[in-house]
């Protein structure tokens, strides 16, 4: 079982949830810019919900199944159509051999995720299926999808054949036929001009000028074109230290806010780096990571601060989210 | 804790399963549902299930919805033409697919069969409803985040 | 009878949140051998023993990041955390507290000494003569001192396998090129201000090139994918063409 790539689209990859341990090796995580679209595309199609899917970005891939496939689409909006027709997202779809399936205008966010019923087969590197882009290695062969590309599909679960068995009886003549149910999809921004994410404050906070601490939080900044899986670079007013801090080198995480010397925030994001030496102003809140990834380059985020503890909540209410709908669709597929 | 509407959403998915037994443990609350008997079961030799374990479970598919719709066209008033579009499941009544976005469906709107209404959100999935024949949209019953019992008369349509 | 070195908070030592995924020990402000020790002391406690709810760490010149879960930190019974509601930083650093205070700073392993040989200039070092030229030195006197001294692997990032060394001589500093070049070629060896350090895989990069080492400081098929550990010493060993050649060739 198989789908092939009859166009890459302009950036095509297989990513998971990333590759952890090894770091402390410079070895940076990678993963889903959006994990919890990732994750929720695998659990719709009844794979473990850490499998690695097929991170599309901006301008989508055209692909043609070369067996009967399950799939399900996350993330944004980029106009899933097969045969002219449009694909429901956010649900299991099984699509028939021969289909091909094309992506349009990015109506809504700016990303989505490919699931398949068995997810991709190819080999893991340090435990992980996620692109590495810049060293070459993960994903398959180490780079993003090209025209030809072959990608091989694993058996499926237990859970998916079930799936599967109810989702055949009713294909009749169509190209595809999907569910009658479906996942929300409310972190998916709505105006891109007007992108609220919450975010704590960050180690060096204090360091800033008070001028620049208002107006971090309350100045929207336009998200530039010179963003990319390493981070989001902003515009908007510029950051301000009270004095130059003399920084080394220190761990840095996903969501943070560092500020450079030329005062213009970057969201360091899935292929940061390990390490960083600029000053850190914020912190995304966990749950907010795959709101930014959704906000298109000259999109408009502003920035609202919360409490630790808040943010601490917000993630586990969302994990909570996943389990229940977990369960939830368990119940349909079963 | 569960709430009152969540614990009804889960027995309405048991009660249209074909299992016969069913135990939830979920924090404080415990629920036990048996279609076998009009007692009480005994403690010994039931293992809670969960939804990993459960058996047997029917889904809302589209065939399922169709299979149920037709089943109530049969029983349904034809009084004046009007047929009553009713509610499958338990859940919370959406008119539109996102708050913002247009409705699903306008009075005065001719539907077909297979056109999707409302969706009705259950244990945070959402489930469409498609009109279940052709016809003209006369009424509807709901409003935006109320919540809806199984067989509750969601729209009325003149029939074509 | 050695008497081991307890770190005591009054040290300076501050265990902050880094966002509510992440929580930050940090053992000192600045570069210093003393701060590194304890660096240590806590990474190797990680490596054996490592943290519920531990996702990974990552250690820098004097602090260590630990990432975790707070799904699995908050359903932990932690020793000396009274409420259950207490927050997972709270939980954490107690926990790390109670660790820290029982470490035996002397007792950290023996660094490995890794041998790193290198071809100095020509080809694989194409701004060797400005690096001589700004220090007033001749590129052979460059290559004596750059090749002399031990370096100290403080931390690897910025790239797979890329080691952050401390130890260069101020005698051949040389700040950055001006403009960078679009790509290096892997196992090049460079110079950014006080900084030295060998480029594992290709990038852009600003660092002025004195030569090239053919070995591979990236493995990714290896466990673990790196040459170079933190905490390793390294020493620069001055080869010819030939003997760069010939490594190559036998890798």
């Amino acid at each position: 079982m198989s789908i092939k790539v009859l166009t890459p689209g302009l950036l095509t990859s297989i990513q998971d949830l990333g590759r952890y341990g090894y770091q402390k090796f410079g070895v940076i995580v990678s993963g889903a810019m959006d994990s919890y679209s990732l994750r929720l595309a695998n659990i719709l199609v009844g794979n473990a919900e850490g499998e690695g899917a097929l991170e599309i970005s901006l301008m989508g891939p055209s692909v043609q199944m070369e067996e009967d496939i399950i799939l399900a689409i996350t993330g944004g909006n980029l106009s899933p159509t097969i045969d002219g027709k449009p694909v429901p997202m956010w649900r299991p779809v099984y699509v028939t051999k021969g289909s091909i399936l094309k992506f349009g205008a990015c109506r809504a966010g700016c990303r989505c995720y490919l699931a398949v019923a068995g997810g991709y087969d190819i080999p893991l590197v340090m435990n992980s299926a996620s692109t590495y882009l810049r060293a070459g290695i993960g994903g398959f062969q180490g780079r993003g999808l090209e025209v030809g590309d072959v990608l091989p599909i694993k058996e499926l679960s237990e859970q998916s054949l079930r799936l599967l068995e109810k989702l055949v009886k009713k294909i009749g003549l169509d190209p595809f036929i999907a569910t009658a149910w479906y996942i929300g999809s409310r972190h998916i921004p709505k105006d891109p001009q007007h992108v609220t994410i919450r975010v704590v404050e960050g180690r060096q906070f204090e360091y800033f000028t008070a001028a620049s601490q208002k107006d971090l939080l309350n100045s929207p900044f336009q998200v530039t074109t010179q963003s990319d899986r390493m981070g989001y670079r902003l515009s908007g007013p510029t950051i301000n230290l009270v004095k130059p801090l003399e920084m080394i080198s220190e761990a840095v995480a996903l969501g943070t806010v560092q500020v450079p010397p030329d005062g213009n925030p970057i969201i360091l994001l899935a292929d940061r780096q390990s390490v960083g030496g600029y000053p850190k102003i914020a912190q995304v809140a966990t749950v907010d990571v795959a709101t930014v990834a959704q906000t298109k380059p000259n999109g408009k985020i502003w920035f609202e601060r919360i409490s630790l503890d808040q943010a601490e909540e917000l993630y586990c209410a969302r994990e909570k989210t996943i389990q229940e709908l977990a369960i939830a669709i368990g119940f349909k597929i079963i | 804790m569960l709430t009152f509407n969540e614990i009804k959403e889960i027995i309405n998915m048991v009660n249209q399963s074909n299992i016969q037994h069913f135990e939830l443990n979920h924090e404080v609350t415990h629920i036990v549902i048996d279609k076998n008997s009009l007692s009480a079961a005994k403690k010994e030799n039931i293992i809670p299930q969960t939804a990993d374990n459960v058996d047997v479970l029917s889904t809302l598919s589209a065939e399922g919805q169709e299979k149920q719709v037709s089943a109530i066209n049969l029983q349904d008033d034809q009084v004046n033409n009007v047929y009553k579009i009713v509610s499958p499941t338990v859940g919370t009544f959406y008119s539109a697919p996102e708050p913002e976005a247009d409705t699903f469906v306008k009075i005065g709107q001719q539907v077909n069969a297979s056109q999707v209404v409302c969706v009705l959100e259950a244990m945070k999935l959402f489930n469409e409803v498609p009109a279940g024949v052709n016809g003209t949209i006369m009424e509807v019953l709901f409003k935006d985040g109320e919540f809806v019992e199984y067989g509750d008369t969601l729209f009325l349509v003149k029939l074509a | 009878m050695k008497v081991n070195k307890i770190i005591k908070f009054e040290d300076g030592i501050e265990i902050l949140p880094f966002g509510e995924t992440a929580i930050l020990v940090e053992f000192g402000k600045g570069i210093r051998p003393e701060t590194y020790s304890k660096v240590k002391a806590l990474t190797e406690y990680l490596d054996c023993y490592s943290l519920p709810g531990m996702i990974e760490y990552v250690s820098a010149y004097s602090s260590v990041t630990v990432f975790y879960d707070p799904s699995k930190i908050r359903k932990l019974q932690i020793e000396g955390v009274a409420a259950q509601n207490q927050s997972c930083y709270r939980r954490l650093s107690t926990l790390l507290k109670g660790i820290i205070s029982k470490l035996d700073v002397d007792v950290a392993q023996t660094p490995r000494i890794v041998e790193i040989p290198v071809c100095y200039g020509g080809d694989f070092g194409p701004d060797l003569s400005y690096v001589a030229e700004h220090n007033k030195l001749t590129m052979d006197k460059v290559i004596e001192i750059h090749a002399s001294g031990d370096y100290l692997v403080y931390m690897l990032g910025f790239a797979p396998g890329f080691p952050f060394l401390g130890g260069m001589s101020e005698l051949i500093s040389t700040p950055r090129r001006q403009s960078p070049r679009t790509s290096i070629p892997p196992g090049s060896v460079g110079i950014a201000g006080m900084q030295t350090g060998v480029y594992p895989i290709e990038t852009p990069g600003g660092w002025q090139l004195i030569g090239r080492t053919p070995l591979a400081l990236f493995r990714p098929a290896d466990n673990p994918p790196s040459l170079l550990q933190a905490g390793d010493i390294i020493r620069f060993i001055p080869i010819s063409a030939q003997e760069y050649e010939a490594y190559k060739g036998g890798i």
